[in-house]
C-alpha cells in the first residue's frame, strides 16, 4: 500500500509496470491434473508449501479416487514435480514410483508436520552430487538433504515442521 | 395424464422411473463436488467449508421439510418443487462455479433433497397403500440403485475423461425425465390421513412423539449411519493406499457392486418385511453392518474389498426399505408421516457427521483397520440395540 512505498507515492506519474507472461513460459498449476512417471495421470495439485522466502518446498496432491471417494492427498517434495509449460498434455509430471505414490502417508492437517514425500535421490543424506542439473527445486536442495534417517527402499519421508501460528 | 389409479401399471412404472432418475440426479452431488472445485482452483479450505455447509443445511432442514410435506396438498408437487431446487442447483455447479453460487447451490441442493425423499415415500403410500407398501418400496430401492449405479459408471467416466463440469450438466439434464416422470404417476386413494394436507394434528402429533418406538428407531437409525456413512470412504481410501493407479476402477466397483445388490435384494426385503415382519429384517441388516466392517479390516489386497462391500448392499437394501416403511408404521393414523421421516432423516445427518469424524481420528491415531473395527463396534451396538428395544411394528 501507499505507506510501504514513498517514493511511488511521490511519484507524479507511477509507470505501470506489466510483463506480459505467455503460458508457455509460466503457467497455472493449482487443480492441474499431475501425471506419473507412465504419463498416466494420479491426480491432482490442489496446494503448494512454502517456506519463509517464499520458495516453494512442497506439492500437495490429490490422488487416486472415483467420484471423490478415495482421494487421498499427499504432499511431495517439490524437486519430484517437473513442469513442462511448452508441452501440450500433460505439464505436470510426479517423479516418484507407484510404490512410493501408494505408501506416501496422507497429509492431512495444515497446521501439524506435513509427511513430505522425498525423491530417491535425495534419500541417504550425504550423496548431494546425484540431484545432478537443479532444473527444478534448485533452491530447495539445501533442505532436501537434511533427512538423513531413512535408509533403504521405503520411500523417505520427512517431516515439515508447521508454520507458526 | 393418467387420473386417479385408473392406470396403476402405468402408475406404478412411472413411480420406477421417478426412483430411478431421482437416483441418477442425486448422485452428482456428494464427494464429487470436491473433485470438481479442485478443478476450479478452490481452495481446500473452502472447499471444505462449501461441503459442511451442504451437511448442516441438510441436517437442519430435515425435519421443518418433513412438515412442509406433510402440509402440501399435493406431495407431487412438492417433490416437483424439490427437483426443480436440485436442478437449478446443478445449473448453478455448472455454470458459476464461484463462491457465492456454490455455496447457494449447496443450500439449495441439502434443502430440496430433503423435501424429496419424504415426498416420495408419501407419494408410495398413497399409490399402493400399507398392505402393499413393503413390496413398493422394495421395488423404489431397486430403481433407485440401479439409477445410482449406472449414474456412478457414467458420470464417472465422462468426469475422467470429459470434464467435471459436463457432470453437472448431466445432473441438470436428468432433472426433466424425473419431472416427467413425477407427473405421470398420478393420484393414488390409498392412506388418506397420512398423505393428505394437515398442517396441525396435535393429536396424532402427541402420539408420535411420546412413542417410544420412534425414540428406539431413531437411536437405532443413528448407529446404523454412525458404522455405515464412513465405511465406503475409507474403504476406498484402502484401495487407493493398496492399488494406486488401478485403484479408481476397484472404487468404482466398490460403489457400483452394492447397489447391483440392492437392486437384486431389495424386493425380497420389502415381501419379507411384510410376511415375516420388520424385526428379523431389521437384525439382518443391520448385522451385515460389522460383518462389513470386520471384513474391511482383515480382507487383504484392493480385490477383496470389493467383496466386502457386496456385503453393504445387504445393509443397504434393508435400510432403504425400512425405513419408510417403520415410519409408515409407526404413523399410522396420524398426519405427521413426513415429519416422522425428517426425525429419522435427523438421525440419519448426525450419525453419519460423526461416523466421518470417528473414522478419521480413529485412523489416525490407530490406523485403517482400527477405523474399520470401531465401525463396526458401532454396528454391533446398533444390532444389539435394535435386538433389545425395537419392537415389532407391523400391524396385528
Amino acid at each position: 500500500m501507499v505507506w510501504d512505498w514513498p517514493a511511488v507515492a511521490a511519484d507524479p506519474q507511477p509507470v505501470e509496470q506489466v510483463e506480459h507472461v505467455p503460458p508457455e513460459e509460466a503457467f497455472a498449476i493449482l487443480g492441474m491434473p499431475v501425471a506419473g512417471p507412465d504419463g498416466k495421470t494420479i491426480g491432482r495439485l490442489v496446494d503448494v508449501l512454502v517456506d519463509a522466502s517464499g520458495t516453494p518446498q512442497a506439492g500437495v496432491i490429490d490422488v487416486g479416487g472415483f467420484m471423490g471417494v478415495g482421494t487421498r492427498t499427499i504432499a511431495v517434495h517439490w524437486s519430484t514435480l517437473h513442469f513442462a509449460p511448452a508441452s501440450p498434455g500433460h505439464p505436470i509430471t510426479l517423479d516418484l514410483t507407484l510404490d512410493q505414490i501408494k505408501a506416501a502417508p496422507e497429509y492431512r492437517y495444515p497446521n501439524k508436520p506435513a509427511p513430505v514425500v522425498l525423491p530417491a535421490i535425495a534419500r541417504g543424506g550425504s550423496d548431494s552430487g546425484k540431484t545432478g542439473g537443479g532444473a527444478t527445486g534448485g533452491g530447495a536442495t539445501g533442505n532436501a538433504k537434511t533427512s538423513s534417517g531413512t535408509t533403504g527402499g521405503e520411500p523417505a519421508n520427512r517431516t515439515m515442521p508447521p508454520r507458526p501460528q | 395424464m393418467p387420473r386417479d389409479g385408473i392406470l396403476p401399471v402405468r402408475s406404478s412404472r412411472a413411480l420406477d422411473l421417478l426412483n430411478f432418475f431421482v437416483a441418477d440426479v442425486q448422485t452428482g452431488f456428494g464427494p464429487f463436488v470436491a473433485v470438481y472445485l479442485t478443478a476450479h482452483k478452490w481452495p481446500q479450505t473452502q472447499i471444505g467449508l462449501a461441503l459442511s455447509l451442504g451437511t448442516v443445511v441438510a441436517l437442519v432442514s430435515q425435519v421443518p421439510a418433513g412438515v412442509l410435506v406433510d402440509a402440501a396438498h399435493s406431495k407431487r408437487r412438492a417433490a416437483g418443487a424439490g427437483l426443480l431446487g436440485v436442478m437449478a442447483a446443478a445449473l448453478l455447479l455448472a455454470l458459476w462455479p464461484e463462491e457465492l453460487p456454490v455455496l447457494l447451490a449447496q443450500i439449495m441442493h441439502g434443502a430440496a433433497s430433503c423435501i424429496i425423499a419424504p415426498a416420495i415415500a408419501a407419494i408410495s403410500l398413497r399409490l399402493v397403500g400399507h398392505d402393499a407398501l413393503g413390496e413398493r418400496l422394495g421395488r423404489n430401492a431397486r430403481f433407485g440403485s440401479i439409477g445410482n449405479a449406472l449414474a456412478a459408471a457414467v458420470m464417472g467416466t465422462s468426469g475422467l475423461y470429459l470434464s467435471s463440469r459436463a457432470v453437472f450438466w448431466l445432473t441438470a439434464a436428468l432433472c426433466v425425465p424425473a419431472l416427467l416422470a413425477l407427473q405421470a404417476i398420478g393420484r393414488g386413494t390409498h392412506a388418506g390421513r397420512q398423505t393428505t394436507a394437515a398442517p396441525l394434528d396435535w393429536q396424532g402429533l402427541g402420539k408420535l412423539f411420546r412413542d417410544r418406538r420412534l425414540l428406539a428407531f431413531g437411536a437405532c437409525v443413528m448407529l446404523f449411519h454412525l458404522s455405515n456413512a464412513a465405511m465406503l470412504p475409507l474403504a476406498g481410501a484402502a484401495v487407493t493406499m493398496r492399488a494406486g493407479n488401478l485403484g479408481n476402477l476397484i472404487i468404482g466397483a466398490c460403489i457400483v457392486v452394492p447397489q447391483a445388490v440392492v437392486a437384486l435384494a431389495s424386493p425380497w426385503v420389502g415381501r419379507r418385511a411384510a410376511s415375516v415382519g420388520r424385526r428379523p429384517v431389521l437384525l439382518l441388516g443391520w448385522l451385515a453392518l460389522p460383518v462389513r466392517g470386520v471384513l474391511l479390516a482383515v480382507l487383504p489386497g484392493p480385490y477383496l474389498l470389493i467383496g466386502a462391500q457386496a456385503v453393504a448392499g445387504i445393509s443397504a437394501a434393508v435400510f432403504g426399505v425400512m425405513l419408510p416403511l417403520v415410519a409408515a408404521d409407526l404413523t399410522r393414523g396420524t398426519s405427521h408421516f413426513n415429519l416422522c421421516l425428517g426425525v429419522l432423516g435427523l438421525a440419519v445427518c448426525a450419525g453419519a457427521a460423526v461416523s466421518t469424524a470417528l473414522a478419521g481420528w480413529v485412523a489416525d491415531a490407530a490406523g485403517m483397520d482400527a477405523a474399520f473395527l470401531s465401525l463396526a463396534l458401532a454396528g454391533l451396538a446398533g444390532t444389539l440395540l435394535v435386538w433389545a428395544v425395537m419392537p415389532e411394528t407391523k400391524p396385528e
